[in-house]
């Protein structure tokens, strides 16, 4: 359910967001690696990554970004609420891993027209380990 | 020992702020191919990304960079930083350097075939010490404006930068 759909009033601390599951594949990585020109060979060449101590390339920060924004937008339906993400790296994310985006309302605010809406969230991998958190601000103007 | 460490520390902080000086504010040009190709990267089939009609009939002038490509934007300006400092900055100071956390904040929606901006302001490295050693905080100040100056988000970008000598 979209949240836009509902009244935004009737939104309740606790609810949660449709969690969201992606596989980065090695193919599509690198295909978005040459679209952004990544230089960081963290992010492109495995003996690199190992000699780092890493077990296979590291997924970067700024694509696991990308996953947040479109998770968020297809759920409000809207960019415009979006206003604030905080993202703190844990550990790494490897190409043809599998994770998902976990989060929830935690608390809301009202200030003036302004409904603002304090969603945690983290990132797993399916065996549960947690990659990523943060948390994401949403902002709704209250026209009535 | 101790000397030689304040001045590698000393020179690290002054030549990266020489580095960002040296970089100025950078024009970007994001095209629709770019867009186009990202989306279909992130399966992301939002009209409004798209399609400058949908997007016109939503309310904006015309199709939008999605919010979820900008890091990919300030991501390739903090790379021209390390492209600029080069290898003498992991000869001279750093032996790791890592992505740890960012804060994003959006004011305005991207407009696509829009002249943007990027500037990158550095916070003073902040010595931390952890689990992970002893490391410096540095806070890549990176914000995406128009013409105007007008702000459309910023990301406070934080590396760990480990130097030389630390453990």
């Amino acid at each position: 359910m979209k949240v836009k759909r509902m009244n935004p009033i009737n939104i309740e601390i606790g609810q949660e967001i449709p969690p969201f599951k992606v596989k980065i594949e090695k193919k599509v990585y690198g295909k978005y690696n040459r679209l952004i020109h990544e230089i960081n060979p963290l992010h492109l060449n495995l003996n690199y990554a190992k000699k780092l101590g890493f077990d296979n390339i590291v997924i970067a920060g700024n694509f696991l970004f990308s996953f947040i924004t479109k998770w968020i937008i297809d759920w409000v339906d809207d960019i415009k609420f979006i206003k604030n993400i905080t993202m703190q790296f844990e550990k790494p994310v490897y190409i043809d891993e599998e994770i998902v985006y976990k989060g929830k309302i935690v608390e809301i605010q009202n200030v003036g027209n302004k409904m603002i809406i304090i969603c945690k969230y983290l990132v797993e991998k399916l065996s549960g380990e947690t990659v990523m958190n943060g948390i994401i601000n949403l902002v709704f103007i209250n026209n009535k | 020992m101790a000397g030689s460490k304040t001045q590698l520390v000393k020179k690290f902080k002054t030549r990266i702020k020489e580095v960002v000086r040296e970089m100025g504010t950078q024009e970007i040009n994001i095209d629709e191919r770019e867009i186009n190709k990202f989306c279909e990267l992130i399966d992301d089939n939002n009209p409004i990304y798209l399609d400058d009609a949908v997007a016109i009939k939503t309310g904006y002038k015309g199709r939008l960079i999605p919010p979820g490509y900008f890091m990919s934007i300030t991501n390739r300006a903090i790379s021209q930083f390390f492209i600029i400092i080069g290898p003498e900055f992991y000869q001279k100071f750093a032996t790791g350097v890592i992505h740890t956390s960012s804060e994003v904040e959006f004011y305005i929606p991207m407009l696509l075939n829009k002249k943007y901006k990027v500037k990158i302001i550095l916070t003073e490295p902040v010595k931390k010490t952890g689990k992970k050693g002893t490391y410096y905080s540095v806070v890549f100040k990176t914000s995406v404006l128009d013409e105007n100056d007008t702000i459309y988000a910023i990301d406070n970008h934080e590396f760990f930068i480990k130097l030389a000598g630390d453990k």
